[in-house]
């Protein structure tokens, strides 16, 4: 089709894709995807490479703020998220960094093998369920290559003045990525690798609780579990950590679980039984539900949804104990229901 | 109502066409700024209350490259500073007006009015279809007597169409089908919808010079940008290899709670060397535009935004639920409390609370 070239916004539709529209497909709600192409890579440490991702043709990319993360999508069965480590400013280049795992699921052995530049992936996201809310002063705490989400939220801190220190652990210091950049700001960051000083002081570096501090941690699950354990004390909602693999024992069926239940989308007017050994969301989407998922592990919060009615059996990583508690939201991958009926809102 | 609108966003404080050798005085966000074009060429927004006396500066004159009040003639720099007073000889130390980042990519000057230092971390968007390559464009603006968020949702579900705009319908949609498709990333929103074969409406007639003795197909396709940018299209395929292309772009910007500047451009990719279609387009979008205001301001009059938001929900709000979910998001942050707390629609903003959540 003869169409005059036009570089639009890259979640706009491309023009020339109309005359393929042979029948109205399906209608679905689904997360933003593009194939993007690396224009850029960079071993910033052992084990660590940084990507540059572009859109082919150059268009801006969408919006995304500090916390965010993007689903890599190598094929159907290998999804793997990975936090945006550039400037929220740059919008034509998503950066991502990644650590070659030796328990790889694979992900990261693709990226670390398969993704040269030039070569093109598709991309899902971005989303954010660990966004920098507003606040007077930041504690970030790094493991490993849990540092990715933190350096736009170092960014963001300075750019509306706000006081922030970052405790910066690894196993050994050539491990440690962007350890370089992060020189540049002084006294604020505290690198801590593993072999020269131990594991990360937390009770010298969290001190007493503080009402005018949030603390922000992203790592390894023993690190964030003893933040989770040192900010105990902490007033609710001030620590907000990132999973990107299911927290222990949060598949774990709270008592009093049912094993079947109801579910009833407000909205589409469809009822649903979820079986014993089937999840929510396998449920709905077969029942033709238009339904937002992912990792389908509770951790990156796509298939979120608000409860109207009933008590859920919240089994993600996503929310907050403060925030399960309040049931009126949950995540349809892993959750299931603790009354025999759960009006949700879909 | 509180107001509902993110403050770290860019909006468009005025078209580039308005900003000229005079001075622009307008409430945008709440806040009264004036505006200004120095010799440079350079756009500069202030805060349009005099530091003295709150005398608005844009009833003031220009001298040089100062601003100078029109009541007793304090004289303001480009930065906001008080650079004279007439009546003593020392300047007051310290006496300023905020002065706004502004950033000009025509036809639109952007402005930021949220936490200063936080403008650097975001860019007004690239709106390709203003900057002429491949599409011509026209456009108007209007002050709409309504919250922001009922101009974005009016446009964001275009099943109005058969009963707003029935002139302009296609013959034989007067029942639009569902959306296809609505994908979602954090901070942005792509609705489309294909259109059954049918035949042209008048409009669409006279723009594309396209026989009318068959049916064609049609796509209707959007995107929320952010809370100031919605963009939409209407593609026609004419079946003659040539893909005719009509895309509003709608720029929101809230002035208060209850009224809305909108800056609409009409543009579109075909026909570009003859003005004549590009004024027949600018002449229908401009009517359908007074349709949607009266609908819209007659929404504000009686149910006001928090009514309507509190209204069922059909399945053509697939796309509006999720701009709700992404507004409430960015006030949420903003405002220092976790996204988990808030509603979904994005009624009012929470009270500001100075540290962190409770």
């Amino acid at each position: 089709m003869n169409v005059s070239p036009t570089a639009t916004f890259a979640g706009f539709v491309a023009a020339e894709k109309l005359a393929d529209v042979v029948s109205t497909p399906k209608f679905e709600v689904e997360e933003l995807e593009t194939d993007l192409v690396v224009a850029g890579r960079d071993i910033l440490a052992e084990g660590v490479v940084a990507l540059s991702l572009v859109d082919p043709t150059g268009r801006p990319l969408p919006e995304w703020t500090p916390g965010a993360h993007v689903d890599l999508v190598p094929n159907a069965s290998l999804v793997r998220q990975y936090s945006l480590c550039g400037s929220p400013a740059d919008t034509g280049t998503w950066r991502i960094a990644v650590l070659r795992d030796p328990q790889s699921r694979g992900g990261s052995d693709f990226v670390h093998d398969k993704l040269h530049v030039g070569f093109s992936v598709r991309v899902r996201g971005p989303r954010n369920h660990f966004p920098l809310v507003s606040a007077p002063r930041y504690q970030f705490i790094a493991g490993g290559i849990g540092i990715t989400p933190m350096l736009p939220m170092i960014e963001a801190a300075e750019a509306a003045g706000a006081a922030w220190q970052l405790a910066y652990g690894g196993r050994k210091r050539a491990s440690m990525a962007f350890v370089g950049d992060l020189a540049a700001h002084g006294e604020r960051v505290t690198i801590w690798p593993q072999d020269e000083r131990g594991l990360l002081d937390l009770p010298g570096i969290l001190g007493s609780a503080r009402d005018d501090t949030l603390v922000y941690c992203c790592g390894p699950e023993p690190l964030l579990s003893a933040v989770e354990g040192a900010c105990a004390s902490w007033p609710a909602g001030a620590l907000h950590v990132e999973r990107f693999a299911a927290k222990p024992g949060a598949d774990q069926p709270a008592p009093g679980a049912r094993d079947s239940f109801e579910v009833i989308c407000q909205r589409s007017g469809i009822t649903v039984t979820v079986p014993a050994g089937r999840s929510v969301f396998e449920v709905l989407e077969d029942a033709g539900v238009s339904v937002l998922g992912s990792c389908l592990e509770g951790v990156c919060g796509t298939c979120e949804a608000a409860v109207i009615d009933g008590t859920p059996d919240h089994r993600d990583s996503v929310l907050s104990a403060e925030e399960q508690a309040r049931n009126d939201a949950m995540m349809l991958c892993v959750s299931r229901s603790l009354s025999d009926r759960l009006v949700i809102d879909l | 109502m509180t107001p509902n609108y993110p403050r770290d966003c860019w909006y468009v404080a005025a078209t580039s066409d308005e900003v000229g050798s005079g001075l622009l005085g307008r409430t945008l966000l709440d806040r009264p700024v004036v505006l200004y074009r120095l010799a440079s060429g350079e756009v500069v927004a202030l805060e349009d209350r005099c530091a003295h006396r709150g005398y608005p500066l844009s009833r003031g004159r220009l001298d040089g490259g100062l601003l100078v009040c029109g009541y007793h003639g304090l004289r303001y720099d480009a930065a906001g500073a008080c650079a004279g007073v007439p009546s003593q000889p020392n300047v007051p130390y310290g006496v300023r007006v905020r002065a706004y980042p502004v950033r000009e990519q025509p036809p639109f000057v952007w402005i930021w009015l949220g936490q200063p230092g936080r403008s650097s971390l975001h860019s007004p968007p690239a709106l390709p279809w203003l900057s002429g390559d491949g599409w011509s464009s026209s456009g108007t603006t209007v002050c709409v007597a309504a919250n922001y968020m009922l101009v974005h949702e009016h446009y964001l579900d275009l099943t109005h169409i058969p009963e707003v705009h029935p002139e302009e319908t296609p013959p034989g949609l007067e029942q639009l089908p569902p959306l296809d498709h609505v994908s979602v990333s954090e901070m942005s929103v792509t609705y489309t919808r294909t259109l059954p074969p049918a035949d042209l409406a008048d409009w669409e007639a006279e723009a594309t010079g396209l026989p009318r003795d068959r049916e064609y197909k049609r796509r209707h396709h959007g995107t929320f940008i952010s809370p100031a940018i919605l963009a939409e299209g209407w593609q026609i395929d004419g079946g003659d290899g040539q893909l005719y292309e009509q895309a509003r772009i709608h720029a929101v910007t809230p002035e208060s709670p209850a009224r809305t500047h909108l800056f609409s451009r009409f543009a579109h990719n075909f026909a570009l060397d003859r003005a004549l279609v590009g004024q027949h387009l600018h002449a229908v979008m401009a009517k359908v535009m007074r349709e949607d205001v009266a609908v819209i301001e007659a929404i504000e009059a009686t149910a006001g935004y928090e009514g309507s938001a509190s209204g069922i929900h059909l399945t053509a709000d697939a796309g509006v639920l999720q701009v709700r979910r992404i507004v409430a998001r960015m006030l949420a942050t903003e405002t220092g409390r976790t996204p988990a707390e808030a509603d979904r629609a994005p009624r009012s903003a929470p009270a500001p609370k100075t540290a962190r959540p409770g």
